[in-house]
């Protein structure tokens, strides 16, 4: 046991103190920060300030103009009782101390044609929105003023519905997008790790195979030990980063407002101001905190470790047993196929299941190990029964240990074999051997 | 009682027997050299030996005990393909594998100090195994097999890419090793070395040993009965030297005789004492362990 235990420690520390590693730790949250400061600071200095001039001919849209403008970036100057004509206008609007002028000539609210807009520069498309919404909403209501309909009554019909779930006698609050979103940034989390720390396992294996060392290091401790070490000691460096990650992305998101100031809250009112009502954003906000008491916290984290790390120790001793069995870097495409294929199926399985959590397929892809760690978890947010997670955890508990049992046999034949090429029939045989 | 006792193993992969019926015994204290041409099924038998793979049928012994997990510290083995650590520093490394060998952290520690200041290496510890020459890791890797003391000692062509002062250095380790009590098996290709450093051999070919025993006692058995004589000048041979004795070769100041029948060096001497030729030395020639090498695996073949 203290071997392994030396094994796991070289394994991690020589990893986790390689310039790469604490770069890429350090940085990508870093990154995050930056990309975020980088968003909101175009976002707000890249924001047009505009002021624009209207001449309205048909008089219709006075009132509507006084409640457009947006802040400093969007004003409107609405041209009363100015003689001149548009064609004259046009030409001077820089005179008046504006960026264009909007022309909207005498319309019928049946055929609103003629709305111009003349300037030097491009109107944004954000602004122009802005202001055919608008205008498209006044000749909409005068409309429907003229046939005498009344639109505060109208308004009354403009509602959206809301369905409320009652699952096992119990009522939840949260939305299935969230649920989703929420289970997919597992799923996707499980699979980075799988591939990319399998992989990395493969090829410390192939190396200590290929330089001798595991000559020299099966004189002092087993075979299985040396496997079990390494694989354990990887898993541990992918935690760490992992949880890093986590802290230090929380942490600089924590500390972004001190940098941004107001700037981060102007564009937060900004895009509220930009959303078609505010109460779809707060009712978003809601089925996103409703959403998470739902999830139950405890639950989901308990699971996503779980199945980390059994779907880890899965996958990681395929891969130990692929690196075992390689006698040079070329073999790797062959022999890493038949492995990284069942992950790829399971990336695919899991849009299946975020749109029909409860289908067959998504069953059955929970419960087989090969793709259980990735397919569950993404299921465990859409409230799954706790005998099918039971059943699924311990069928791929079983799996894992059966799958290291059967590594370990190819291991310890395969890291000592040089020089030849090895076939699936042998490391067949040293199975059952 | 023998320190190893292999007995009757046998061991193949796969339709190859890479070793038929190999017996033998290792005394105390002993410097054996073990040859044998490429594939002969060396390699495999020091993997029995350090337990890397079990023999098919027969037993091994070690100090009167079966060969077990726990005889595995008192086993040293430098394979020939060197393994280190690249990117891992030499004193972490040595410390990796003190540790691997069940020494506490402060024994280990105290090893590698000892060790480290013998070679006159110590402004190495803190270099990685790449930023080192070759000859330097080879260094590196001798450290690593002997640090936990074994009492048997496995070294697989241990001077192959040292300079000769290097390869002095380690040789006079193995020397004191040797005086301390180790016994030492010497896998080797060169054959100048086996004569220089090796009590016994065994001789391996198509995983049988075919000639094993005493380097000296190999010696006199493969010799082919030939008398050197030195002389100060050349000789001018006569009939009567001509008809009583056998000559190989003649150089301006050797003669080189073979013996007849029932002959001795003496009655050669005699001979050539008789026609007065002068004589500055004479020795008997023994074939050298490289001719016996080729000679016994050619005949096996």
């Amino acid at each position: 046991m203290k071997k392994v235990w030396y094994i796991i420690q070289r394994e991690y520390i020589t990893r986790v103190r390689k310039k790469s590693f604490i770069l890429l730790t350090l940085l990508l949250p870093v990154l995050i920060g930056f990309t975020t400061v980088a968003l909101v600071e175009i976002a707000t200095n890249a924001q047009e300030k505009l002021s624009i001039a209207v001449k309205d001919e048909s008089g219709l849209f006075e009132d509507k103009f006084r409640g457009m403008d947006l802040g400093d970036n969007l004003r409107f100057k609405y041209l009363t009782n100015n003689p001149q004509s548009i064609d004259s206008l046009k030409n001077i609007y820089q005179n008046i101390d504006c960026d264009g002028i909007l022309y909207i000539p005498k319309i019928e609210l049946e055929k609103p044609l003629g709305i111009a807009y003349y300037s030097d520069n491009e109107l944004g498309i954000t602004t122009e929105a802005h202001i055919r919404k608008n205008l498209t909403e006044e000749i909409r209501n005068r409309a429907l003023l003229q046939r005498n309909y009344n639109v505060d009554t109208i308004a009354l019909f403009d509602k959206e519905v809301s369905i409320e779930k009652i699952i096992n006698n119990e009522k939840k609050n949260g939305s299935s997008e969230v649920a989703g979103i929420f289970g997919y940034a597992c799923g996707f989390m499980i699979y980075i790790f799988l591939i990319v720390y399998g992989a990395m396992v493969m090829r410390s294996v192939t190396e200590e195979k290929t330089n001798r060392i595991v000559e020299v290091l099966v004189t002092s401790v087993k075979p299985f030990q040396l496997m079990i070490g390494k694989i354990i000691g990887i898993g541990a460096v992918g935690l760490t980063q992992f949880f890093l990650w986590a802290i230090l992305t929380f942490g600089i998101n924590m500390l972004l407002p001190m940098f941004l100031g107001d700037k981060m809250l102007a564009m937060q009112s900004m895009q509220q101001s930009q959303l078609a009502n505010t109460s779809e954003s707060t009712q978003l906000l809601m089925n996103i905190s409703n959403a998470f008491n739902d999830l139950a916290v405890g639950r989901m984290l308990f699971s996503f470790v779980f199945y980390f790390i059994f779907g880890y120790l899965f996958y990681a001793s395929q891969f130990a047993a692929i690196g075992a069995a390689m006698t040079d870097d070329s073999d790797a495409q062959s022999f890493t196929f038949p492995v990284t294929i069942p992950i790829i199926i399971s990336m695919i399985l899991m849009s299946a299941t975020l749109s029909q959590p409860f289908s067959s397929a998504a069953f059955w892809g929970s419960m087989l190990p090969f793709s259980s760690p990735i397919i569950m978890i993404t299921r465990i947010p859409f409230q799954v029964p706790w005998w099918e997670q039971l059943l699924s955890m311990f069928i791929l508990f079983i799996c894992s240990m059966g799958m290291v049992y059967v590594a370990a046999k190819i291991y310890r034949v395969g890291i000592l074999i040089q020089g030849k090429k090895i076939t699936f029939k042998e490391i067949g045989k040293w199975i059952f051997y | 009682m023998f320190l190893l006792d292999v007995q009757h193993i046998s061991k193949s992969f796969q339709n190859n027997l890479a070793l038929q019926d190999v017996s033998l015994s290792l005394e105390k204290n002993k410097i054996y050299g073990l040859l044998g041409p490429n594939g002969a099924g060396k390699t495999t038998l020091i993997r029995n030996i350090t337990q890397i793979f079990f023999p098919d049928a027969g037993q091994i012994f070690f100090n009167g005990e079966k060969l077990s997990e726990k005889h595995q510290n008192q086993i040293g083995y430098m394979p020939e393909e060197r393994g280190l650590y690249k990117k891992m520093k030499v004193g972490e490394q040595l410390l990796y594998f003190a540790q691997l060998r069940d020494f506490s952290k402060a024994e280990s520690e105290q090893k590698i100090n000892y060790w480290l200041k013998k070679l006159d290496i110590e402004s190495w510890r803190n270099k990685t195994i790449e930023e080192l020459s070759k000859g330097m890791q080879q260094k590196i890797q001798f450290v690593a097999t002997i640090l936990h003391e074994p009492t048997l000692l496995i070294l697989d062509e241990p001077f192959s890419g040292l300079d000769p002062i290097n390869a002095e250095l380690i040789k006079n380790e193995i020397f004191e090793l040797h005086q301390k009590g180790t016994t030492i098996i010497f896998s080797t290709h060169r054959m100048e070395n086996v004569e220089e450093i090796c009590e016994d051999i065994f001789l391996i070919n198509k995983g049988k040993i075919i000639l094993d025993g005493n380097v000296q006692a190999i010696k006199h058995q493969f010799k082919k009965q030939l008398i050197k004589v030195d002389t100060n000048s050349t000789v001018l041979l006569n009939d009567s030297i001509l008809s009583q004795t056998d000559i190989t070769e003649q150089a301006d100041t050797h003669l080189i005789f073979k013996l007849k029948e029932n002959q001795k060096a003496n009655d050669i001497l005699k001979v050539l004492l008789q026609n007065n030729i002068e004589i500055s030395g004479m020795t008997e020639i023994l074939p050298t362990i490289n001719e016996i090498f080729i000679q016994s695996v050619n005949n096996n073949s």
